[in-house]
């Protein structure tokens, strides 16, 4: 019940006069200077001259496979139908079944400048490959997909830990005034598993929650009334309000907390424009959506989500995770192919791949990967064997938490190159494993946090993103 | 091997020889004053016990002096020859952390002079020290009984609460004040102990009550009344994470978990002695196994999260996992909510901060490692259900070196913190006790009267509970990484008081809420806020926001919707489903007109994923994590929650149609019961005249939104 005085202030940063100076701003369509509220953390954010300011997180639930996407095995092709040379254990395993070894079901070659390889799962990212940053040679604790996607996202593999998001906004502030500065755009079709506990302040408080906002209809949760109200009622309450809470606080002289809370409802008004503004498509030219694959049925759900990601960046919002797949079910909605790689890889491929090659595009042309931060990432890969009997090559493969892929684009990295690797099969990472850790500390590094000092006391610790681990994976920096 | 000691040998000769003015019996103690302290804070979490870093053991004179892998470390009289001088200098050891010059100095002091050693093995938990706390940290010390001091103002104080408080302002120069206006007193009162604003009609016959006692009387009625458990469970079940569903991958549902939080608010109801309170939530079904309740009250064990896949997935090592964070999380909880100590900090290693071993958390371990959460039948002939603890036998517990379960270190047996003072943290059981009778011995540890920390954490967290920050500001930490109190003395009053009231928490509520230190006005002072901002000094009572739970229930309650309905299966305000067509999972707000959904909010089904966006704005925490303390915030969410959710549009027509039905069809008096209802004032003139024009144009359902949305209505002064 207790009033913290920080936190009544943290979204309108310094006070009144933040809000004051902020509202003075240059608004809508150009990048914001300076933070328009402080992040609260301390020692304060940005720890040294960050090189990116801003993140679009892609995360696709459910675990792609790397040995179909980025990770090329020539081993593994001439190898198809065979069995491993060194028998899996069960443990292995998510599911205890050992196939034998699949081919990828698509092919790999060499693209752009840079040379790297990718397959034609994703045909668009691979034509911008000379944009991205892989890391071959991920880890995760876990195969198991809801624990794996809270460490993606949290650091931890239990229910209760802040998401990135909620600690760059805890840290960072936020650059808008009237955005909040960690959004989640779902996937079209559903919540991932465990919904909203995948952006979860955790411990942090509430304010730093993830903000869902929705690609189509009432973009945010009651940003407008639930049900019609009379003409200009709106307007009269909100009046009748001000009035009411000023002469409130006039008896009250002195507590910040009650202006706050005035200061939150013009806040709140101011929302119920930007917001709408921001999902509001329709003043992008047709080239742009065309860009996003908006125009296209199987492409228009992810591409608007892409978009709305782009405007809200442009905005001054910090983080936007986009999402690519929902729950674990029959038929898959997610990247989970258990039965069936080719089909359940290419459905989910085609719905991302044009929308995320036009955006890494857009934000090239406008500047804006100068500075911004592009993360493609998955809970953990599949098995290069089948999800089968012994002497089968089944259609579809299991979980794989030894070695995947994810990539980076934009501020701070060396493009077209690619970072550790796994085994001949693409299997296991042999050299230079990066663990969640490792990745989280690197991205906090490029957005100038050292990982070890953004800390929240939380029952006992001084709770990091990282833990007690992590090291920033220097040799992919610019 | 003798090599090493042999210089350490030949030097005590020397100093007994030579006659020394340094005698045999100081220089041990200059070790355990000045080097054991160095050792045990910089090198010891890896040189030390089966698993030492290269072997070197730097905890006990003989494998010190023995040396590690690299060969001897510490050469007496010669810092030159031994390594662990050489990597210090070379600041290389301790890793990424060099030694401090001060330190490093005493290290090459004490290898020079012969390296005498002290208590064997190092005790690290002697003294508390610059970066951590020994065993004679305050929390852990025996409960004293403070005299109660003199105070200047004596006519002000009502209870010896208030005499601690005096005193301490009177110290600083502040001064209290005086009795806030019954108005005023009612309405925070009211929200304070039942989590509900009062009637106009309970305000007019508070305020016009001739008797001198008017307020005590209060006081009592509201202790009595169903609703004050109905608020003060929530208080508890924020600690106990209490969730209605699994979290993780399916959230799948607990539609049983509700007896645990009927339970609580029956416990609180018919104030069930605080140490009967815990012993019941953590033992119930091995101290009572015939009776429903007390089994239905373990509950609280299991109410965290759940990983159903894990649990069942192929790789046993991977399932190890699994259930090894769910201990810990168990562990976790019950330490923090009883203890206010973080022994999860100790699953991995020793705990960097305060005297608890690595060992003493697998202690805990084992005497809860038969704990396993199932939806099962309660005793008794109704075979009613519920989600508590079904045990299960447990084997003996190893260490997990590192918190891997697949590195067992030694077996341990069933213990506590032996740091605490009071009961003795061995409880002469074998590491194979049958897990009932671990769990008895643990849980008689914990609630005895004996233990320093059981009392004093409870006291702290009611006194958070009524005043805002507690006189601990970390109220489930009171170790070294937790705040200080900011009286002492009163806290140790209290915890004793506590157990001089045979931990009646309402008697504690009582003594508390009716102390003048809690009667005060809430003005703010600028010359006090200048010298204690957070008014820990307490020269005033300072103003409230409304909890979540309380902002809901309050509208219910003005609008007349309010669905008396005690207890029960958890009514969902959210539809969570699939579609059956599309299988697409549903997870949306429910319909608020449905009937059902009017019961107090302690009543709504608390699934992982079913958060609400409305309560979440005004702050309710994950139910995934043990939460001792709400955040208060202000964001634009809330604001655009409050004014347009769905629920809130639907009790603002809700309450125009009492104040219809109430007032009738003249809006001043529509109005005025508005303000009545709201309030607990009528309107002042001009806001009288403003709010009819507001009604008149719009409805009186739009004045209704304003009000529900007003600081005055939100905030308790």
């Amino acid at each position: 019940m207790s009033i913290d005085r920080r936190g009544f202030f943290s979204w309108v940063g310094g006070g009144l006069a933040g809000v004051a100076a902020a509202s003075l701003m240059l608004r809508d369509g150009t990048l914001r200077a300076a933070p328009v509220e402080k992040g609260e953390s301390d020692p304060p954010c940005p720890h040294f001259v960050p090189k990116a300011k801003r993140v679009i997180h892609i995360c696709l639930c459910g675990a792609m496979s790397q040995v179909d996407s980025f990770d090329p095995k020539p081993e593994l092709f001439a190898s198809h139908g065979k069995s491993l040379a060194k028998a899996a254990s069960r443990d292995d395993v998510f599911f205890g079944q050992v196939g034998r070894l699949r081919a990828p079901d698509w092919e790999f070659r060499a693209r752009g400048e840079s040379g790297l390889i990718t397959s034609e799962l994703f045909p668009h990212i691979g034509e911008v490959a000379d944009e991205l940053t892989l890391i071959r040679s991920m880890v995760a604790d876990t195969a198991n997909h809801t624990p794996a996607t809270f460490q993606e996202n949290s650091g931890f593999r239990l229910n209760g830990y802040p998401a990135m998001g909620s600690w760059l906004s805890y840290g960072l502030g936020s650059e808008s005034d009237d955005l909040p500065a960690f959004v989640v755009i779902p996937d079209a079709r559903e919540l991932p598993a465990g919904g909203a506990i995948n952006w979860s302040n955790g411990f942090l408080p509430a304010r730093h929650q993830g903000v869902v906002v929705r690609p189509t209809g009432e973009p945010i949760e009651d940003l407008f009334p639930a049900r019609a109200l009379p003409p200009g009622a709106d307007a009269a309450a909100l009046a009748f309000l001000a009035e009411g809470n000023r002469r409130h606080l006039d008896a009250r002289a002195g507590e910040d907390v009650l202006a706050a809370r005035i200061q939150g409802y013009e806040l709140a008004a101011r929302m119920q424009t930007s917001v709408p503004l921001v999902t509001n498509l329709d003043g992008e030219p047709p080239e742009t959506r065309m860009l996003y694959g908006v125009d296209r049925p199987e492409t228009a759900d992810f591409g608007r989500a892409c978009l709305i990601a782009r405007r809200l960046m442009e905005r001054g919002v910090r983080f936007v995770q986009l999402i690519s797949g929902g729950t674990f079910t029959s038929p898959r909605r997610n990247w989970d192919g258990h039965e069936n790689i080719k089909a359940n890889h290419g459905q989910e491929a085609l719905r991302i791949d044009r929308p995320i090659a036009g955006l890494l595009r857009d934000l090239r042309r406008r500047g804006m990967l100068d500075d911004t931060l592009v993360l493609f990432t998955t809970e953990f890969g599949r098995t290069p064997f089948a999800q089968s009997a012994a002497d089968v090559v089944g259609l579809g493969r299991d979980h794989n938490p030894f070695g995947f892929s994810v990539w980076l684009a934009g501020a701070g990295l060396k493009p077209g190159m690619a970072y550790g690797s796994t085994d001949e099969i693409g299997w296991k990472a042999v050299e230079n494993p990066v663990t969640w850790p490792d990745f989280h500390a690197t991205v906090l590094h490029l957005l100038g946090i050292d990982h070890t000092r953004l800390t929240y006391y939380h029952n006992g610790i001084r709770r990091r993103l990282t833990n007690v681990h992590g090291e920033v994976v220097r040799p992919i920096l610019a | 091997m003798n090599r090493p000691n042999r210089p350490v040998l030949a030097w005590f000769a020397i100093l007994s020889l030579a006659g020394s003015s340094t005698t045999l019996a100081d220089e041990p103690a200059g070790f355990d004053s000045s080097v054991a302290p160095i050792l045990a804070r910089r090198c010891l979490d890896c040189h030390s016990g089966a698993d030492a870093k290269g072997k070197l053991d730097l905890s006990r004179r003989r494998p010190a002096m023995l040396g590690g892998e690299a060969g001897a470390a510490i050469v007496a009289g010669k810092p030159e020859e031994s390594s662990l001088w050489e990597r210090v200098e070379a600041g290389e050891m301790p890793p990424k952390n060099p030694l401090p010059a001060d330190e490093r100095a005493a290290l090459r002091a004490w290898i020079a002079s012969g390296a005498a050693w002290g208590t064997d093995p190092i005790d690290p938990y002697q003294a508390t020290t610059s970066r951590r706390a020994g065993r004679d940290w305050w929390s852990l010390q025996p409960v004293a009984r403070p005299e109660v001091p003199k105070v200047a103002r004596e006519g002000w104080a009502r209870t010896p609460v208030d005499r601690f408080v005096l005193a301490r302002l009177e110290r600083e120069g502040l001064a209290p004040q005086a009795e806030a206006d019954r108005r005023t007193l009612i309405r925070r009162l009211r929200f304070d102990l039942t989590g509900l604003p009062p009637s106009p009609e309970e305000v007019d016959a508070f305020v016009a009550d001739p008797e001198p006692d008017a307020y005590e009387r209060l006081v009592d009625r509201l202790l009595g009344s169903s609703d004050f458990g109905v608020r003060w469970a929530r208080w508890w079940l924020d600690l106990a994470r209490f969730g209605e569903s699994h979290g993780f991958e399916h959230d799948e549902p607990r539609p049983n978990a509700w007896r645990y939080r009927d339970w609580v608010v029956d416990a609180l109801n018919r104030d069930l002695p605080y140490d009967e309170f815990a012993r019941l939530q953590m033992a119930g079904d091995v101290l009572r196994p015939d009776d429903p309740s007390a089994v239905a009250a373990t509950g609280f064990l299991v109410a965290g999260g759940f990983d159903s896949v894990g649990q069942t997935q192929q790789s046993a090592p991977a399932r190890a996992i699994v259930r090894a964070d769910e201990i810990e999380d168990v562990v976790g909880t019950v330490s923090q909510a009883f203890l206010g100590l973080t022994v999860h900090c100790a699953r991995c290693h020793d705990h960097k901060f305060d005297p608890i071993r690595q060992a003493e958390y697998y202690r805990i371990a084992s005497a809860l490692d038969g704990v396993r959460a199932a939806d099962r039948e309660l005793p008794g002939p109704a075979k009613a259900k519920a989600y508590a603890v079904k045990a299960r036998d447990a084997g003996p517990v190893r260490v997990h070196l590192r918190g891997n379960p697949g590195s067992p270190g030694d077996v341990v047996a069933p213990g506590a913190i032996a740091s605490v003072a009071g009961p003795s943290a061995d409880f002469g059981l074998p590491p194979d006790a049958p897990q009932a009778d671990r769990r008895r011995k643990l849980t008689d540890w914990i609630a005895s009267r004996d233990n320093p920390l059981f009392a004093r954490v409870a006291v702290n967290r009611l006194w958070q509970a009524h005043f805002g920050p507690g006189l601990v500001e970390t109220p489930s930490d009171l170790g070294f990484n937790g705040g200080q109190p900011s009286h002492p003395d009163l806290l140790d009053w209290l915890a004793s008081e506590f157990v001089a009231q045979k931990f009646s928490l309402k008697a504690m509520h009582r003594l508390i809420v009716t102390s003048a230190a809690y009667r005060q006005g809430s003005r703010l002072d600028p010359a006090a806020i200048q010298k204690d901002a957070g008014d820990r000094l307490l020269w005033r009572k300072a103003p409230s926001r409304l909890e979540a739970e309380m902002v809901r229930d309050a509208m219910l309650g003005v609008s007349g919707r309010l669905d008396p309905l005690l207890g029960g299966p958890s009514f969902s305000d959210r539809d969570i489903g699939r579609d059956p067509k599309t299988s697409i999972v549903i997870n949306r707000e429910a319909d608020p007109s449905r009937p059902g959904l009017n019961r107090r909010t302690l009543y709504r089904s608390w699934t992982r994923g079913g958060r609400s966006g409305l309560l979440d704005a005004f702050d309710c925490p994950d139910p995934s994590t043990t939460a001792p303390r709400r955040a208060v915030t202000t964001t634009p969410l809330q604001a655009l929650a409050l004014l347009n959710n769905a629920l809130v549009l639907h009790l603002a027509d809700a309450f125009a149609d009492r104040l219809k039905r109430e007032a009738g069809d003249d809006l001043g008096a529509q109005v005025d019961r508005a303000y009545r209802l709201a309030f607990g004032r009528l309107p002042e003139p001009a806001e009288r005249l403003r709010a009819i024009e507001l009604a008149e144009r719009f409805g009186a359902s739009t004045l209704a939104r304003a009000l529900f949305n007003s600081n005055e209505f939100l905030h308790v002064d």
